[in-house]
């Protein structure tokens, strides 16, 4: 079914193009006729372009990794860049005297813009070859512009890339030397902290935790023995210790010493606790001494005093014990500053190796320098080499009439279909019988198109006419295309100086006045 | 022959003397025609009128297929007017100009005379672009407006075609204002008139254009049937529709879709054209 609706959809929309051929045919002439006006209205274009051979020598490929040379893609950025600048631009314009009609620094800048877009530079990076060109509508302009921005471009960059080796070369030794003196000073540095705190550094932290646990064992041993020879010492003399062991003598001393450690004991535990009972009844015992001899308190003290040998032991022993907890603290401090003093020292070294590093490389660097600088002294890597110069163009590149024309031709024809369609669109008029049954009416008769001669005859002859006439005009539109094969510019000649007339000029300028002001 | 059988001849023809005299006209037969005292009646030389117009299929091709269409509006035409025998006038018009409408009132007109028992007269009403007489090859005769502006007998400028009992009213001389003339009280009493005079007669009017000029629409009114002619790919449905509704209160007896292109009819039509079927029976 779907089949033959688009059969006869395809069929319906034949037979509307077959009634409308002259409405196609001729709408597609027009197009195609004022596509070529304006072809030939267009001033034709010429295009000169030169091919510069980028020559990488033998000696750029020894000398990798020793000499620094450009990478050819960087190279070809660069003159993409170089020759689209201003400066070289304007130079090329100067040098060809294209720039004596700029008055004043807006034409300046759009004859340069104009100059940038008619320049074309194509690159193929696989060959090493890149291609200038540059449209003009004077053909001989054009050549000298290509050729001049070549030579140019050309010299510059020789000269600018030894500038560039030399820039380098000086650059890499005052870097070198600067280096050469931070390096120094690292290494002063170095030294200093060594010869300050050398011992630190040699200290080993295991073997200083060892220290400290034997010289613990050994304060507590000394300890020990000093209390059991104050015990001796005070059999007839109750001496009191503090909490550190030191004996402290006298009762009413004794008293005070079992009065704290009672408050002490009172502050943790109740009064019911052994230890505290066992102080008190002590207190009392010694409340119960102290009253009943009152007087040989003060006497009894001072000859205690001294006289013992225990008691001299004991004052060596705590010579000694006073020794090693001097030298306990002074190893913990040791301990703490050993981890401070290393990390200190790591930088210090990592600081003079990194500079060592970077002034290695800059002396290599400045070794690859030197060959670079001979090399490009004695211009022995890349050599620009102009492969075809630019020749005076004789063809013009654009407009390209025969495109333009059957552009016209093809875009004519699309246009005629369309208006066809659009038409048949729009038309409301009743076209089939069907279309009359809504009305309410019967339909009584269908009268089929009468077969009239004598309008027929006039139709045919009208036909013919018509067929006649587009045949001339597109044997006009072939005869125009033939010309553009055979490069004849009759046409174009006559419609410059036609277009150079003052009345054409005028009317043209009118026309685009009205054109702006509507759009 | 006997004497009673005299007599009654006799009778039959007084009778029939007697209705002629009670202004009662006969349909008009060639005797009576060209009988009658030349000036009285416009009366053209037998078969002076030559039917060379290839758009008259119903004379000049009978056989053809158009003709065939042609036969079978009068068909449904006469299907439509039977029941009631004062139903014998016809209006032909259309929406717009240039539709067809005096082909086919001329063609329909024609196919009603061929046919022995029809006795028919078409009126030229299309004051403004008079074109019967064009398709007749005729030259200006005396017509319609010569009835309403001069008051001339109507029987006195009848043409008699020649095509079996075809009278034609031509249009006439040129007025100056032929909207006027039209619409005005006296032809809608011409027309009357013609309609209980001719009441025996199909009466076929062909009349200017609906949409365009106000006169035909009171016209409608008058005759027993109109017949609007819509031409293939000239006005939209809408323009038909309005000048359908424009008829309002006239009894519109259909429409007539003419010069119809191939794809334009139903497909049934479409099949025979395209099989050229009464071509080859034409042949045959």
């Amino acid at each position: 079914m779907s089949v033959f609706q688009s059969d006869h959809d395809i069929k319906k929309y034949l037979q509307l193009a077959y009634r409308r051929r002259f409405l196609i045919i001729f709408v597609t002439i027009f197009i195609t006729f004022l596509a070529i006006l304006f072809s030939l209205a267009k001033t034709n274009q010429y295009q000169a372009s030169s091919t510069v051979f980028i020559e990488e020598s033998v000696m750029a490929s020894l000398m990798k990794g020793i000499a620094v040379t450009p990478s050819m893609d960087a190279k070809i950025r660069v003159l993409t860049t170089a020759m689209e600048s201003r400066t070289m631009i304007l130079n090329v314009l100067r040098e060809l005297n294209m720039d004596l009609q700029v008055s004043n620094d807006a034409n300046l800048e759009a004859l340069i813009n104009d100059v940038r877009k008619s320049m074309g530079i194509r690159l193929r990076a696989r060959d090493g070859l890149f291609v200038v060109s540059f449209t003009h509508k004077e053909p001989r302009e054009a050549r000298d512009f290509v050729n001049t921005i070549v030579r140019r471009y050309i010299e510059e960059n020789l000269t600018s890339s030894r500038q560039d080796t030399y820039d380098a070369f000086r650059f890499l030794a005052e870097q070198g030397e600067v280096h050469r003196k931070r390096l120094e000073a690292a290494d002063a540095a170095v030294l200093e902290f060594r010869i300050q705190k050398g011992d630190l550094l040699n200290r080993d932290p295991g073997q200083l935790l060892q220290e400290i646990a034997m010289a613990e064992d050994r304060l507590q041993e000394l300890t020990l023995r000093r209390f059991e020879l104050l015990s001796r010492a005070s059999s007839e003399e109750a001496l009191a210790f503090d909490g550190q062991g030191n004996p402290v003598h006298g009762r009413l001393n004794r008293l005070d010493a079992l009065e704290r450690r009672l408050g002490d004991l009172l502050l943790r535990y109740g009064p019911a606790y052994p230890e505290v009972v066992q102080v008190k009844s002590e207190i009392q015992l010694l409340e119960q001494i102290i009253k009943d001899t009152p007087d040989n308190v003060a006497v009894s003290q001072p000859r205690a005093r001294g006289t013992s040998v225990f008691s001299i032991q004991a004052q060596e022993l705590r010579t000694q014990e006073e020794r090693l907890r001097r030298l306990i603290t002074y190893n913990t401090e040791l301990l703490q500053q050993i981890p401070l003093a290393q990390a200190e020292f790591a930088e210090l070294e990592h600081k003079r190796s990194e500079e060592q590093r970077v002034l290695e490389q800059l002396m290599n660097r400045y070794g690859q320098a030197e060959v670079s600088r001979q090399m490009e002294l004695q211009d022995k890597t890349t050599s620009y080499r102009i492969v075809d110069p630019a020749i005076l163009p004789t063809q013009p590149v654009s407009p390209n009439r025969l495109l333009l024309t059957f552009l016209g031709l093809f875009g004519g024809l699309g246009a005629g279909i369309g208006l066809t369609l659009g038409l048949d669109v729009l038309d409301r008029s009743v076209r089939h019988v069907d279309k009359l049954k809504g009305l309410g009416v019967p339909v009584l008769a269908v009268v089929p198109e009468m077969p009239d001669p004598v309008r027929a005859r006039r139709q045919r002859t009208r036909n013919l006419a018509l067929y006649f006439l587009a045949g001339l005009l597109m044997s006009v539109i072939a005869g125009v295309v033939l010309l553009e094969l055979l490069n004849i510019n009759i046409l174009y000649n006559s419609m410059q100086s036609l277009m150079q007339r003052p009345e054409v000029e005028q009317a043209l300028g009118y026309l685009k006045r009205i054109y702006w002001q509507i759009f | 022959m006997s004497r009673i059988e005299e007599a009654l001849e006799k009778a039959v023809k007084s009778r029939s003397a007697g209705k002629n005299h009670n202004g009662r006209i006969k349909p008009a037969s060639q005797a009576e025609m060209t009988s009658a005292p030349p000036g009285e009646i416009f009366t053209p030389p037998l078969g002076a009128i030559s039917v060379n117009s290839p758009t008259l299929v119903a004379a000049t091709a009978p056989q053809s297929s158009i003709a065939e269409e042609y036969r079978k509006l009068k068909e449904m035409v006469i299907k439509l007017t039977r029941t009631d025998q004062t139903k014998n006038t016809l209006m032909v018009t259309s929406a717009m100009v240039g539709e067809g409408k005096t082909t086919t009132s001329l063609n329909l007109a024609i196919s009603l005379a061929q046919e022995f028992d029809h006795t028919v007269l078409l009126i030229d009403a299309d004051l403004r672009k008079p074109s019967v007489e064009k398709y007749l090859d005729l030259s200006a005769k005396p017509g319609l407006t010569d009835c309403l502006l001069d008051n001339v007998e109507i029987q006195k400028v009848l043409l008699k075609t020649g095509i079996g009992r075809l009278m034609i009213l031509p249009a006439g001389r040129i007025t100056s204002n032929p909207g006027a003339l039209f619409s005005s009280n006296k032809m809608s009493s011409l027309i009357t008139e013609i309609k209980h005079r001719y009441a025996d007669r199909y009466v076929i009017i062909d009349t200017p254009p609906v949409l365009p000029f106000a006169e035909t629409r009171t016209m409608s009114r008058i005759v027993d049937g109109v017949i609007v002619v819509v031409k293939d790919g000239l006005c939209a449905p809408e323009d038909v529709k309005e000048a359908l509704d424009a008829m309002h209160g006239a009894n519109i007896l259909g429409l007539v879709y003419n010069q119809a292109a191939f794809d334009a009819m139903s497909s049934s039509y479409a099949y025979y054209y395209n099989n050229n079927y009464y071509a080859s029976s034409d042949q045959r």
